[in-house]
């Protein structure tokens, strides 16, 4: 409560230094040299740096706070993730995401799931070579009561010494090589999935891609055991199926 | 024709003055009051301020919410529970992205709510927009014929 605090009382004077800095670029540029409106952009651009620091914060300090679970539909969140919030990235890169079907249902909270894939798949995008990024977004089964999930990417990568790091706040393991952000996503993936008791681990190496899991508690009473291997089995099934011809993005 | 009225709460002078400027950017013709707190907006808006104790014909409120002393929230009950200005467009303004300072002030009658965003470009836009929507629907009951609108088939 304390970060969430603070990190608004911060955002005050942050508006002031950022839009009084735009405004004297506005009304000085005709009248000073070039390197004196350099220095103003930049310190505009610092001052735009420090607030996504404090929206991170925030993000954060939202992910960590205890969590009423509610029942949450994968397959909804993921699409709100894709059709609305990164949808001009996921264009722009020309991204091809594969939802596959019959995500199940968890118990957790609406915003903090929409807040896991969105990070997630802006992380598979962001931090990605290749000519066309292409996700995969699935289920692998619900074990002891938690779907175990996955984001799967054919991105840069990481070294498995680095995958613990990862996660640490404002850790950004590619800082020179043109990747932008803050470094703190995965920091709040991992709270938010940690606020409902679940797990979070990286697989895969440096230039071959990564598969983000993680665990949420599956919706109490929604999947049967039965049912529960019948989504395993599916979900291996749809997987090659829907990588080869459905629910693609991107394509011109 | 009177000029529309915008009543700027805002104790932060910079954000004040950053307000000021934006909305002279826009398309309208307009007189700004400025008020530091929500004490003296409410005198400004209920009279004791030089209005003869009938307070000042506004168009559009401005409102910050986090003001000292009484908030903004505080502010909008006075305004929405007056039958004058129960109609009068109220914009909060605030820093905060918080849902429920959000829904708190919709709860309380906000037309609008505006989280002041890192970038002036958009504050001054949203702020050039807000303001020409708000005041130029104040003014349209006043100037639309009053009749009945004809049934429909």
């Amino acid at each position: 409560m304390l970060t969430y605090t603070i990190s608004h009382d911060l955002k005050g004077p942050l508006f002031t230094i950022t839009a009084l800095g735009e405004c004297l670029l506005e009304d000085l540029s005709p009248t000073i040299d070039e390197r004196s409106q350099e220095y103003l952009r930049r310190l505009v651009d610092a001052g735009r740096h420090m607030g996504k620091l404090i929206d991170d914060l925030l993000d954060m300090s939202r992910a960590a706070r205890p969590a009423t679970a509610e029942r949450v539909g994968l397959h909804h969140s993921v699409l709100i993730v894709t059709e609305n919030e990164l949808h001009t990235s996921i264009e722009r890169r020309g991204a091809i995401v594969t939802v596959q079907p019959d995500l199940p249902d968890v118990a957790a909270d609406t915003m903090r799931v929409q807040q896991i894939y969105r990070n997630l798949i802006d992380n598979a995008i962001k931090f990605n070579a290749s000519k066309r990024p292409a996700i995969v977004v699935g289920c692998e089964g619900i074990i002891d009561g938690f779907a175990w999930l996955f984001v799967k990417d054919n991105g840069i990568g990481m070294a498995e010494a680095e995958h613990e790091r990862a996660f640490g706040l404002f850790e950004r393991l590619h800082p020179d090589d043109g990747y932008s952000g803050t470094g703190a996503g995965l920091s709040i993936v991992k709270r938010a999935v940690e606020a409902f008791d679940g797990r979070i681990w990286i697989e895969g190496a440096a230039g071959r891609g990564s598969t983000f899991h993680f665990t949420l508690p599956a919706w109490a009473g929604a999947i049967t055991d039965e049912g529960a291997q019948q989504i395993r089995q599916q979900a291996c099934e749809d997987a090659v199926e829907t990588t080869h011809h459905s629910s693609r993005r991107g394509q011109p | 024709m009177r000029r529309p009225t915008i009543l700027l709460v805002e104790d932060n002078r910079d954000h004040a003055e950053l307000t000021r400027r934006a909305l002279e950017r826009a398309d309208i013709e307009y007189e700004l009051e400025v008020r530091a707190d929500g004490e003296s907006a409410l005198r400004y808006l209920f009279g004791e301020e030089g209005t003869g104790g009938e307070g000042a014909i506004v168009d559009l409120v401005l409102l910050d919410y986090h003001l000292p002393g009484l908030n903004g929230g505080d502010v909008l009950k006075h305004i929405r529970a007056s039958s004058r200005m129960r109609n009068t467009p109220v914009v909060v303004l605030s820093t905060s992205a918080r849902p429920e300072e959000m829904k708190e002030s919709y709860r309380l009658g906000a037309n609008s709510y505006l989280t002041k965003p890192a970038e002036w470009a958009v504050f001054q836009a949203v702020i050039r927009r807000l303001a020409e929507y708000w005041t130029q629907r104040a003014r349209m009951p006043e100037e639309a014929p009053t009749r009945d609108a004809p049934d429909r088939p």
